[in-house]
Formats: structure tokens, C-alpha cells, sequence
């Protein structure tokens, strides 16, 4: 799925709280519990439903360190996760 | 069914015959310390020099094991702790919710000193916990299967809380009473 334009929000119903720059998301619904790294919790805190997704691999490309063509693969391929997970929305 | 009155403190409960009466106040007294910024443990605490420390994991992970091996110090319990934050600190409280050391020590409370996960091994070892592991450690043992998604946040509020501000390890070890020197060999 090509989500470069697209807009991903949060899935509200998902309680979230990062801690020392990594998060922890646990979703009620199935009482999963979802650890993650400094990079994923990045990208999560950046689904608003405004920033398209084209502007996270921007936001990831600038924070850290990796060529652009890998962190459009990781951040495209961690948006899918969660898309398919309920955890996020296209808005 | 349960219908709780938090402003009146009254409950009312409708349960079939398999819900005993220390179930049913186990899972009366999660949902008051879910409501209160708490939570309740699988866990063993142990009272030592006025400061608690608390044993975390599954069932036959050594618990008892821990209360066991406390000789000469306060087991606090050795299935089911307390956690709440008060005066600023987080504390962990004896409840009569006890497993197979059959009793406990002593009905108090002390501020916690550090958390351990804790695995049966053959050797000690141990390795400091980064923030969202021990949340996340802390997430799977907690003694009840959380009912509503606002207590969910709650709970994610309490253990974040708590993995900030307490030391948590990964803690291996075996059945031996030299314990304690190991912890006191890197517990500042």
C-alpha cells in the first residue's frame, strides 16, 4: 500500500504513555500490550491525523540516523502494522 | 455483576458459587486502587531496615520461594501486594491475600525501595530494567484482568509512574540464603 499522501490518526481507544523516550501501548480491546522502541514511538506520537505520512519518514530522517530510503521502508512498514492491528485509522 | 457507589463506598455484587469471598475482595480491592492511582501485585514484599522490596512475576516463580528465603525480615506478603503512591512515595502494603507461606509477617507498609521481576535459576544474575520494560513487566503481573478501557489508562498511568520512579531489575536466582547478599551486593 503506498501511503505517502495519506493521513494516519491514533486509535483514540489505545492508551499509550511513553517512558524514557520509548512507549508502552495497551489496547483494551484485545489486552494486548505493545512495547515500543525510540523510533516506533516516534512515529506513533507523530499519527495525528494531519502530518501525511511522507512527512514522518521526514521527521524520522531528520531524528535519527539511517539512509531515507530504509526509514520510508521501516515507517511505511510499521504504519502498515498498525493499521492492521486497529491501532490507527487512514483519516 | 457488580455495581460500585464510589461516592458512598457501597458495592453491590451478583456472583455464582464459583467466586469466593478472598476473590471477590481481591478484585473489590483492585478496582478501589485502580480508582486511587494503585494497583494490585502478583508479588511478594519483604520489610527490611523501614523500606520495602517487592518480587514480581507468574505464579511459580519463586514468590514463596523469596518469602522463604527472608528469614529475620517482615514478609509483607508472598502472592499479592498493594502498590499506591502516598507522601510522595510509592508504597507497597501487606494484604491478607497470601499464598503458600501461609501468612504474613506483619500488616504494614513501607515506601519501595526497589522492584525485582523475578526468574528461578541455578546462578544469581540480575540486569537493570529501562522504563518501559518494567512497565511492560509490571503490566503482565498485575492480579487482575482489567474490566473497563478508562481503568486501563489508569493502570498504564500507575506503572508508568512507578517504573519512573523505582529502581525495577531482572532478578535470577537460586534457592540459597546467601539472597540477600546478592541484593545488597548492587542495590544502593
Amino acid at each position: 500500500m503506498d501511503l505517502s499522501n495519506k493521513r494516519v490518526k491514533r486509535n483514540d481507544a489505545v492508551a499509550w504513555r511513553v517512558i524514557e523516550a520509548e512507549s508502552l501501548l495497551v489496547d483494551p480491546k484485545t489486552a494486548l500490550i505493545y512495547p515500543l522502541n525510540e523510533v516506533a514511538s516516534r512515529i506513533w506520537e507523530s499519527l495525528d491525523g494531519e502530518t501525511t505520512c511522507t512527512g514522518i519518514v521526514e521527521i524520522i530522517d531528520r531524528e535519527f540516523e539511517g539512509d531515507k530510503k530504509a526509514v520510508t521502508a521501516e515507517v511505511s512498514g510499521f504504519i502498515e502494522e498498525l493499521l492492521s492491528r486497529n491501532l490507527a485509522y487512514l483519516v | 455483576m457488580l455495581d460500585i457507589d464510589f461516592f458512598n463506598k457501597k458495592a453491590s455484587v451478583v456472583a455464582g458459587d464459583d467466586l469466593g469471598i478472598l476473590d471477590l475482595l481481591r478484585f473489590l480491592s483492585n478496582i478501589l486502587l485502580m480508582k486511587n492511582g494503585g494497583l494490585l501485585l502478583h508479588a511478594s514484599a519483604i520489610l527490611r531496615n523501614g523500606v520495602t522490596y517487592v518480587f514480581f512475576g507468574p505464579s511459580g516463580s519463586g514468590k514463596t520461594t523469596i518469602a522463604q528465603l527472608s528469614e529475620g525480615k517482615a514478609v509483607l506478603n508472598d502472592e499479592t501486594v498493594a502498590i499506591r503512591k502516598t507522601g510522595g512515595f510509592y508504597q507497597a502494603y501487606a494484604t491478607p491475600f497470601f499464598g503458600e507461606f501461609g501468612r504474613i509477617d506483619k500488616n504494614a507498609s513501607a515506601p519501595i525501595k526497589a522492584m525485582f521481576h523475578i526468574n528461578k535459576d541455578i546462578v544469581f544474575g540480575h540486569e537493570k530494567l529501562k522504563g518501559a520494560q518494567a512497565a511492560q513487566e509490571l503490566l503482565c503481573n498485575i492480579a487482575i484482568q482489567v474490566p473497563e478501557p478508562v481503568m486501563v489508562d489508569s493502570l498504564l498511568e500507575a506503572v508508568t509512574g512507578l517504573a519512573k520512579e523505582v529502581p525495577c531489575y531482572s532478578l535470577y536466582f537460586k534457592q540459597d540464603p546467601s539472597l540477600w547478599r546478592y541484593i545488597d551486593g548492587f542495590i544502593e
